[in-house]
């Protein structure tokens, strides 16, 4: 069957909290850049929580808008790649292969997101930190670049799972691990192919927008505009 | 299938990995498949069910472990705390048990007290150097034992309580800087329960914030925060809408709807300011307390609120209404306010508004559901069981002061809470330590207060050691389990080990208190042993649904009426322009979490800064200082002087500075070293714990250092781009 | 060198000049000073100096630059762009001026040239250079591998690669072919290795009328070929920006600019590498005030061209006023201020006055103003193409600054020794000077005894011969 993962962030239950990014840092063996670096703005966070200033006081407000690789369907950083590092995988993600990356960085300046990152360094990480690496994805080495995959390695598992057990992918037995852990459930992932998805249901809410739709990238990251007030 | 093309393909790449993947690394150590060990498959994951010890919430996880290696740690969705979910520290849990800096063997100090210079020892060397003092104080005088610990649970509550009333010391205090002293006290006048309530936000339509941080370092931010995100969103036409009062916009604040910046240290008046209101027109569900009130409340009409506060007095009678109006309506006091100047007393005026809004016991509104009933059979020594000791920081500054009496002989410290950093230092903990002639720490690492002792034992971390929890809040009367989700990693024993292996040898009293041969065996004991319920408790994490959510009544109906305490700022307000409103850190939290790689790189939600701490003021003060985001300032306060880098915050009242607590270390290892100054040094050794009551001044100064923040400080305005 | 006796089949013309006037136009071939090999040596230094700094960074990591997130790209890839902007200069004005038979250009010819294929061959290498893993390059060579996988041909970088070969063995072909006579020149004037040298590379050109004829067709035909080829690239180059999704770079006017910008920076060049190569080989004789009048007037008509570009692509999104595009060209006057004043004044404000005075345009130390000028301010311009409109991406909360260390200033340091190098080495062993062009332009006039139109050039070689006797 062919799936079409999609994630929904429900802006008026994110609250800004960064669950998720070190979720994400725990799942994908995200490596620690330390202060320096990461004063030179390269942090290797698959996602991050930027947070917008609104206003001014006493009415200041912020904004904040968590940003994972919105996975798009119509990928600008896929067009890019002369070497077919980044390509679109069976179910419509934007997937990376690391060996064959020769470390362009023309898929991350063409990414209206700005997901990507690239690994400046090879990074270390001290011993015994190292146990707690994931044994089911690999730990980049220095000039190539990773971003977000919606925790492919789960999507992987359920689906050999799911075969082994003769039976397709239930909803919501695959989330990564941002969806997961999320505290006050802001996000949401599931397959829109299946139409009794929660997620189908969800993304029918009035409230959906994508980010830059205009660049007609089709992200598969929508989001719910935050609300006002008591009551809907 | 294979074809052979692809067989040989294959082969070939084998080979050749074979060959040349061998040039770069000498195997060390095979796996041995003939008797591979339990649980033990190559490849596959196996999920461990325990409880993330990280703050004292007291989630449950479940923990990936993978060729015997801890992977990644997740909320246990059957835990009724949190319900699968995880904060960001709890991710980080991983780290601390793969810290490089953690203790491995246990240590004896070579050199001078505080030098930081220890020998590894055998654990039979450092148990006889622990029996020495030990046997001796208990022969000569068995009153000079003080044990130092956070608040401790379950039955490693039940080891050391027993413990020490064997060994003959009542010295037992427990430190915890944002613990719920006040919140108790508060709980006690109001509702009549001497316990932490249950606030039903998912249930709720209104919800009134002061300083609150349920979201973020609350007592419980993950149960909370699951319960925010279904206030706001699971019900099909109601959305909960939320008022924060606080004087700093925030993580907590920015999702509220509406947020009324108040000074520091007086949230207790705003909330006396709506119930002013709420009396005076009649909007209150209990009357008859409302009847009683009203005279107490006469003095906290909104335009004298407005005086004390800086709140608005139309906002004020505008919330009241809107809340009397929207029910079930909560209203929560959060660290903020519980470190206030006179904590007990803003909690108090806080819970108020549940009873005048009729919402205790309601659902959506407080209560209290019953603590674990397996405990009940303990009868007194139940407590010991509770958060124990309840001794706070009134306890820990009564305890200093015999220290330096030389009362003591002997101390044991235990617990992730680092009195030396989050003490105040005009309080002196560590000059007062130096007068107790022996010091034992259990800790999994060197910190400001572990680093002061004669004797550090290594402890096992929460995912490496057998235990049992009852959390805070949230609990719905469920018991955790913990259990060593992998093999500790270094030759550790944890502290009721210890103290059961200690008792043994004492003999006597202390060995009929701790009848176990270890703590392993104590909870085994406890919950009915392999085999049974606890083996299927085990694999869900606890005892769940056990008990029902039954909610206790409590008493409502004789209120006592907060009285608000007259307690000086510290600090000339000419002098010291600004207020000072210290904050936990929302990865750091006290400060435990600074030896995280994972939590220092986490952007802060609102300063965005990273590594490093800060400074929050408000762009126009800053302004009025000539300040630019990321300058060097100098923090100055009556009682001491520190720098840090400034980050705006636009949320922030114009008359305050806030710090977030947490960096400052000094003895903390080499992610937390040297980032930063501790807040902390900024109070005076009161008589209250208050993180706002100080007020500082702040002068431009040329720092070394930069403050890495992820937020373009132009761009983080332009929000209109995106959305 | 020891002159040989002139053989028979030489011209009949000038006979007893050809040997000085060959002597004066291959001085760079004949006399080696003491300045050539400092000269070679600084520029072989500086040029080690870059290879060990971009084996540093190789082998350490890309961390060692300026980059960041989300400036991924920066002073490397606007100087690839710098540095092939530079090679429009000889081929394209050879070409054309070629098929103007425009009369004037012989001199210049080899010179411009040469500098195509060099810049190309520096320019060539940034690519490379820029890459995060520089050792595994091949991955983009189109070649049946074991990895069973083709590169992406929808990738403008594949586009990019692919027009740089193309044209650096089209301009080096067109170098070749240009160069073969003289080559055959020099093999009859050397002995020796260096004989055998020039016997292999000339191809057995014996100068026959046959032979003369097809090298007078090839070399049409390559002047032909090699605009469009010309053209096309830069158009490439500036589609590694244009067909990103990037404010700032996605623009459709971004083709001809780039083109206009290179040829714009290439004249600049071949002013400034003339005004060199006349200092140092004593060529004063043949690159005349003239010659730079006629450069100068091409200079001055680029200027007001890239002006126009660079208005027109301004005005549109002035106009528009689309919020992401405004950002890129908003930070202009915020932290790039400077490359962008740097950029107007050096492009426009100094050498279009100057340039429209005749008196500049032939004072050969006056005209290097303008030419130097506009080769900083053609770098300026394209480092404020590149930067910031990555350093002003879409999400404003990630906006981010970029100033390069040491390390790109080293490596591309190097390149421009690199550059220096090859070009001193060809002086050294290549006709610099395209004698027999210039031998065909002389006996050109003076087949036609009357000076009238055809004066130019030639005509002061002549003057100038008449007042040595």
């Amino acid at each position: 069957m062919k799936h079409t993962w999609a994630m929904a962030i429900d802006l008026d239950r994110c609250t800004g909290c960064g669950a998720c990014v070190v979720a994400c840092n725990a799942e994908n063996n995200i490596p620690v850049i330390g202060e320096a670096e990461a004063g030179k703005n390269r942090l290797m966070h698959w996602i991050r929580v930027n947070r917008y200033w609104e206003g001014e006081y006493p009415e200041a407000q912020a904004v904040y808008l968590p940003i994972p690789c919105m996975q798009c369907e119509r990928a600008p950083c896929e067009l890019v790649c002369p070497v077919y590092a980044t390509y679109h995988n069976e179910d419509g993600l934007n997937a990376m292969v690391y060996n064959r990356c020769i470390g362009t960085r023309y898929c991350a300046n063409n990414c209206p997101y700005s997901v990507r990152v690239f690994n400046w360094y090879d990074y270390k990480w001290e011993k015994p930190l190292d146990e707690q690496l994931s044994p089911d994805l690999t730990v980049r080495s220095r000039g190539v670049m990773e971003k977000c995959t919606f925790c492919i390695q789960r999507i992987r598992r359920a689906k050999e799972t799911a075969a082994e057990e003769g039976r397709e992918i239930r909803d919501g037995e695959v989330v990564p691990a941002c969806v997961q852990t999320c505290p006050p459930g802001a996000m949401l992932f599931g397959d829109l192919a299946d139409p009794h998805s929660e997620i189908t249901r969800k993304l029918k809410d009035p409230r959906r927008f994508r980010l830059m739709e205009h660049l007609g990238t089709e992200p598969r990251v929508v989001y719910l505009k935050r609300q006002k007030g008591a009551g809907r | 299938m294979l074809d052979r093309r692809q067989f040989l393909k294959l082969g070939g790449a084998t080979a050749f990995a074979t060959l040349f993947g061998g040039c770069d690394k000498v195997q060390s150590r095979l796996i041995p498949f003939v008797i591979p060990p339990e649980n033990y498959t190559l490849g596959e994951a196996l999920w461990y069910a325990s409880v993330c010890g990280q703050c004292p919430a007291g989630c449950g996880v479940v923990v990936r472990v993978s060729e015997g290696r801890a992977k990644k740690v997740e909320g246990n969705p059957l835990h009724p705390v949190n319900r699968g979910k995880l904060c960001a520290r709890g991710q980080a849990a991983l780290q601390a048990l793969y810290h490089p800096e953690r203790l491995s063997r246990p240590m004896k100090l070579s050199g001078a007290r505080g030098s930081g210079a220890y020998t590894p020892v055998s654990w039979e060397e450092a148990l006889s150097l622990l029996m020495g003092p030990l046997k001796k104080g208990k022969a000569e005088a068995p009153g000079s034992l003080l044990m130092v610990s956070e608040p401790m649970r379950g039955h490693a509550g039940l080891v050391a309580g027993r413990f020490m009333k064997a060994f003959g010391s009542k010295h037992r205090v427990a430190w915890d800087p944002f613990g719920p002293d006040a919140m108790l006290s508060a709980n006690a006048a109001v509702y009549g329960v001497r316990d932490l309530p249950e606030h039903d936000l998912a249930n709720a339509r209104y919800l009134l914030s002061f300083s609150g941080d349920f979201l973020e370092t609350g007592i419980s931010p993950v149960h909370y925060a699951r319960e925010y995100g279904r206030m706001r969103g699971d019900r099909e036409t109601i959305r909960g809408k939320v008022v924060h009062f606080g004087p700093r916009l925030s993580m907590t604040a920015t999702a509220a709807d509406l947020f009324l910046p108040c000074a520091p240290g007086t949230e207790g008046f705003v909330a006396l300011g709506i119930a002013h209101v709420m009396v005076r027109d009649r909007l209150t569900a209990a009357s008859s307390a409302a009847g009683r009130l009203a005279d107490d409340l006469g003095a906290y009409s909104p335009e004298e609120v407005e005086k004390k506060t800086g709140v608005h007095a139309h906002d004020i009678a505008a919330v009241a209404e809107e809340f009397a109006r929207n029910q079930p309506g909560l209203a929560v006091a959060g660290t903020g306010a519980a470190t206030g100047p006179d904590g007990a007393f803003h909690c108090a005026a806080v819970a108020l508004l549940n009873v005048l809004a009729g919402n205790v016991g309601t659902p959506g509104g407080v209560s209290f559901p019953d603590r674990a009933q397996a405990f009940a059979k303990y009868g007194a020594e139940a407590a010991l069981l509770a958060p124990s000791p309840e001794s706070g920081y009134g306890g820990m500054r009564a305890a200093l002061e015999k220290m330096r009496g030389g009362a003591f002989r002997m101390a044991i410290l235990s617990g992730a809470t680092n009195p030396a950093f989050t003490l105040p230092p005009s309080l002196k903990f560590n000059e007062a330590l130096s007068k107790v002639p022996f010091v034992v720490a259990f800790a999994s690492f060197l910190d400001e207060t572990t680093s002061l002792a004669d004797l550090v034992l290594p402890v096992p971390t929460a995912l490496e050691a057998w235990g049992d929890d009852l959390a805070p809040v949230g609990h719905a009367g469920a018991i955790t389990l913990c259990q060593p989700v992998v093999e500790p990693l270094h030759d550790t024993r944890s502290m009721p080990d210890v103290l059961i292996a200690a008792a043994k040898e004492l003999g006597g009293e202390p060995a009929k208190a701790l009848p176990w041969s270890s703590f392993r065996e104590c909870i085994e004991k406890a919950y009915g042993g392999p085999g049974g319920e606890m083996e299927k408790a085990l694999q869900r994490g606890g005892f769940f649904g056990e008990s029902s959510s039954s909610r206790s009544a409590s008493r409502t109906g004789s209120v006592a009426f907060p009285k608000a305490a007259e307690r000086p700022i510290d600090g000339d307000p000419k002098a010291f322009p600004l207020a000072l409103h210290l904050y936990p850190s929302l990865t750091l939290y006290d400060g435990r979490g600074a030896n995280l790689p994972w939590l220092q790189e986490m952007p802060d939600p609102i300063s965005t800064a990273v590594w490093r701490n800060w400074v929050e003021v408000n762009p126009k003060t800053a302004a009025g200082l000539g300040l630019a985001e990321g300058d060097g300032v100098t923090v100055t306060s009556p009682s001491g002087k520190i720098t840090a880098h400034v980050a705006f915050n636009p949320g922030i009242a114009p008359d305050v500075a806030a710090m977030p607590l947490g960096q400052g270390h000094t003895r903390y290892g080499k992610y937390a070293n040297g980032r930063g100054e501790n807040p902390i040094t900024l109070l005076p050794a009161g008589e209250m714990y208050a993180l706002q009551a100080t007020r500082v001044a702040l002068a431009k100064t040329k720092l070394s250092t930069t403050l890495a923040r992820t937020g373009n400080p132009e761009g983080q305005w332009k929000v209109k781009n995106m959305m | 060198m020891s002159a040989e006796a002139p053989r028979a089949d030489d011209h009949h013309l000038a006979k007893t000049d050809e040997t000085a006037m060959f002597e004066r136009l291959s001085r760079s071939n004949l006399v080696t000073t003491w300045k050539w090999y400092l000269g070679v040596g600084v520029a072989g230094a500086v040029l080690l100096w870059g290879l060990i700094v971009f084996l540093y960074m190789a082998m350490v990591g890309m961390g060692v630059t300026g980059y960041n997130k989300p400036v991924f790209w920066g002073l490397y890839e606007a100087s690839l762009v710098f540095w092939i902007g530079l090679s429009h200069s000889g081929t394209l004005i050879s070409a054309i001026l070629r098929l103007t038979h425009a009369t004037w250009r012989a001199p210049v010819l080899r010179g411009a040239e040469a500098m195509t294929a060099f810049t190309l061959m520096v320019g060539g290498l940034i690519p490379i250079v820029h890459l995060g893993r520089n050792w595994r390059v091949y991955y983009a060579l189109p070649y049946p591998s074991s990895r069973e996988l083709w590169p992406n041909m929808r990738s403008p970088l594949m586009w990019d690669a692919m027009a740089i070969t193309t044209y650096l063995i089209g301009s080096l072909t067109f170098l070749y072919v240009g160069m073969i006579p003289d080559l055959a020149l020099l093999r009859d004037k050397s002995a020796g290795g260096r004989r055998k040298f020039y016997s292999a590379l000339s191809l057995g050109f014996r100068g026959t009328h046959a032979q003369w004829r097809r090298y007078h067709v090839a070399s049409t035909l390559f002047a032909i070929l090699i605009i469009p080829i010309a053209v096309s690239v830069h158009s490439i180059v500036s589609w590694d920006f244009a067909m990103a999704k990037v404010p700032g770079w996605h623009s459709t006017i971004f083709a001809p600019y780039f083109v206009v910008g290179a040829i714009f920076s290439g004249i600049a060049g071949v002013v400034i590498v003339m005004a060199i190569l006349r200092k140092a080989f004593r060529l004063e004789s043949v690159l005349t005030p003239l010659h730079f009048d006629n450069l100068g007037k091409l200079l001055c008509t680029m200027t007001l061209l890239w002006g126009y570009f660079y208005f027109t692509e301004f005005l549109t999104v002035w106009y528009n006023r689309n919020p992401e595009e405004w950002e890129v060209f908003s930070s202009y006057a915020g932290p790039y201020l400077p490359l962008f004043l740097t950029m107007i004044v050096c492009n426009f404000v100094i050498p279009f006055p100057m340039l429209c005075l005749k008196r500049v345009r032939r004072s050969i130390s006056l005209i290097l103003v303008p030419a130097i000028s506009i080769v900083i301010g053609m770098y300026a311009e394209r480092l404020l193409i590149v930067i910031p409109s990555l350093a002003r991406r879409n999400d404003p909360f990630i906006w981010a600054n970029y100033f390069p260390t040491w390390v790109e200033f080293s490596v591309m340091a190097g390149a421009a020794a690199m550059f220096v190098l090859l070009y001193m080495l060809f002086a050294k062993f290549f006709p610099i000077m395209a004698i027999s062009d210039i031998k065909e332009r002389l006996f050109h006039t003076a087949d036609r005894t009357i000076g009238g139109t055809t004066v130019e050039s030639i005509a002061q070689v002549e003057g100038e011969e008449e007042a040595h006797a």
